[in-house]
């Protein structure tokens, strides 16, 4: 839909034209500190009108898997990558966010972040109301990556990729049944 | 033409009958003797007998139409200038009866106690002047300088507004000239509610005794900077007085003073606690432990597919708002 291409972009790119320059200094610097704060990461924002067909999750998706963000250095990939994307047409923002972030982050996480930028977005103040959501999100980040320190495994294991079939029957025949093996025998018994 | 000559001549006036002038004369009154006549009319008299109403002179304008003043005698000039006074009322004249002396006296003596100033007057007569070759400035300087800092009124006995007044030097830059001049200003004025002498000394010597109040508060910590030249003893039993004046501290029990101490230490404490704790969380680094994550939807690098809002309606809460819907599907 919306071209297989790279996209050369910057982390803040205003095709929309919604900040003034004292406002892009802003928004620029909360993303630059978010990026010394969590050094495997980067966040970006892009603004600009999709049309009535362009859907916004969708957008958000593709533009971060195509984007070449130039002022990112390149030890940083997309997967360690958030992206806020704004419509100022149709009046709607979203959140992506890279593989890195898959264990810690859900979509409630990213609601709760753009949420605090609601009452300014209304008003037409976007700067103001990126730099609130930008915040909540440092916020949330902070936390997360405290509670993964904490108790890697929790986060681990919702990521974990499902054991194959084969693998289980293999695991069976050596001897060594998974603990879910024994009760089905016993219900089979 | 005659009869021109004739429109413009005045009628002539009527004449009295003089036994019949005589005779409304007799009776009083004769009806437009005024008008009726060639004579000039007469002035009107003016009004005599009535009493203009002016203002009694106030006590101030009596002092000032004295005549002008007597200079103190030569064998009273010794009581007054020889050396600082032992009490604070001077009055070798006796220019106060003894009993009024002793209220004063006892009244000076209180202030003295409760204030870190001491109030000295030197009482001359209404129409007196210190002589010229008798420089004020140079006496004060000369028997206040040294220890506890006062204040010196020259007063004259029914005539308050010629009084002046002067502050040893230790204090005299801390009290501005102006503040000086209100003080004495406010104490003639109070003087002035009173016709009686005395009673104008009384009230006069009361504002005076507020205003060092505030004179105090002006010269805290200038008054003990300037108290090198004061012998020790002097200097100690000022202190201890300034001490014990402060009411905040002579009440204050000790277990108030620890618990205060605490608090403050506690608050200092919590502050660097704070103020480190931000400092440290500006400088820590986050990194989160990185996970083999299974790619999804085909994206290289990318599937969290977070959050929609939209921000088109102020009515309805981001949270009904979570869905994007383009305006057409929108009602009107």
């Amino acid at each position: 839909m919306f071209g297989d291409g790279e996209v050369k972009l910057r982390s803040l790119t205003d095709a929309a034209g919604i900040f003034r320059r004292s406002e892009r200094e802003q928004v620029e610097d909360m993303l630059a500190r978010i990026g010394v704060r969590f050094p495997q990461m980067f966040a970006a924002v892009y603004t600009g009108s999709l049309g009535e067909t362009g859907n916004l999750r969708q957008f958000g998706f593709w533009l971060l898997n195509r984007g070449v963000f130039e002022d990112v250095p390149v030890e940083k990939p997309n997967e360690a990558g958030i992206l806020i994307v704004i419509d100022p047409d149709s009046k709607a923002a979203g959140m992506s966010f890279g593989y890195l972030l898959d264990p810690f982050f859900e979509e409630e996480d990213t609601f709760d972040c753009l949420s605090r930028a609601h009452s300014y977005w209304l008003e037409g103040r976007y700067a103001e109301g990126l730099v609130k959501s930008l915040l909540r999100l440092e916020k949330l980040l902070r936390k997360r990556c405290q509670l993964a320190k904490r108790d890697p495994e929790k986060y681990e294991r919702k990521v974990a990729m499902p054991v194959a079939v084969e693998d289980l029957v293999k695991k069976i025949r050596r001897g060594k049944p998974s603990a879910a093996i024994p009760v089905e025998q016993e219900v089979e018994r | 033409m005659s009869q021109m000559v004739f429109a413009n001549s005045e009628p002539l006036l009527p004449e009295w009958d003089s036994a019949e002038r005589e005779k409304m004369k007799k009776e009083g009154w004769i009806a437009g003797s005024i008008l009726l006549t060639y004579e000039s009319i007469p002035e009107e008299n003016p009004e005599v007998g009535s009493p203009l109403k002016v203002e009694a002179p106030t006590a101030s304008e009596i002092a000032e139409d004295s005549e002008s003043g007597i200079e103190v005698s030569e064998e009273y000039l010794a009581d007054y200038f020889a050396e600082k006074p032992k009490e604070h009322l001077v009055d070798p004249q006796g220019l106060l009866e003894e009993r009024q002396k002793k209220d004063l006296s006892a009244f000076l003596s209180h202030h003295a106690k409760d204030s870190s100033i001491d109030i000295y007057i030197y009482v001359f007569g209404t129409n007196q002047e210190i002589p010229g070759d008798v420089r004020e400035e140079e006496i004060v300087e000369r028997l206040y300088s040294v220890g506890k800092p006062a204040l010196v009124v020259y007063y004259y006995l029914g005539a308050p507004q010629r009084s002046d007044i002067y502050l040893s030097p230790i204090i005299t830059d801390a009290v501005s000239a102006a503040e000086q001049n209100r003080a004495l200003q406010s104490s003639v004025m109070r003087a002035f509610a009173s016709v009686n002498p005395v009673e104008q000394l009384e009230a006069f010597l009361v504002q005076m005794s507020i205003r060092t109040y505030w004179m105090e508060r002006m010269t805290e910590g200038t008054a003990e900077a300037g108290m090198e030249m004061i012998p020790e003893g002097e200097k100690a039993r000022y202190l201890n007085k300034k001490a014990k004046a402060s009411p905040e501290e002579m009440e204050l029990p000790g277990w108030v003073k620890l618990a205060a101490a605490s608090l403050i230490a506690a608050c200092g404490a919590i502050l660097a606690i704070w103020s480190a704790r931000m400092c440290w969380h500006s400088k820590q680094r986050y990194r989160f432990p990185e996970f083999e994550v299974e790619p999804r939807l085909g994206g290289n690098h990318a599937a969290g597919v977070g959050a929609v809002i939209s921000f088109s309606s102020s009515a309805v809460p981001p949270a009904r708002q979570r869905d994007q819907v383009p305006n057409y599907m929108r009602r009107a």
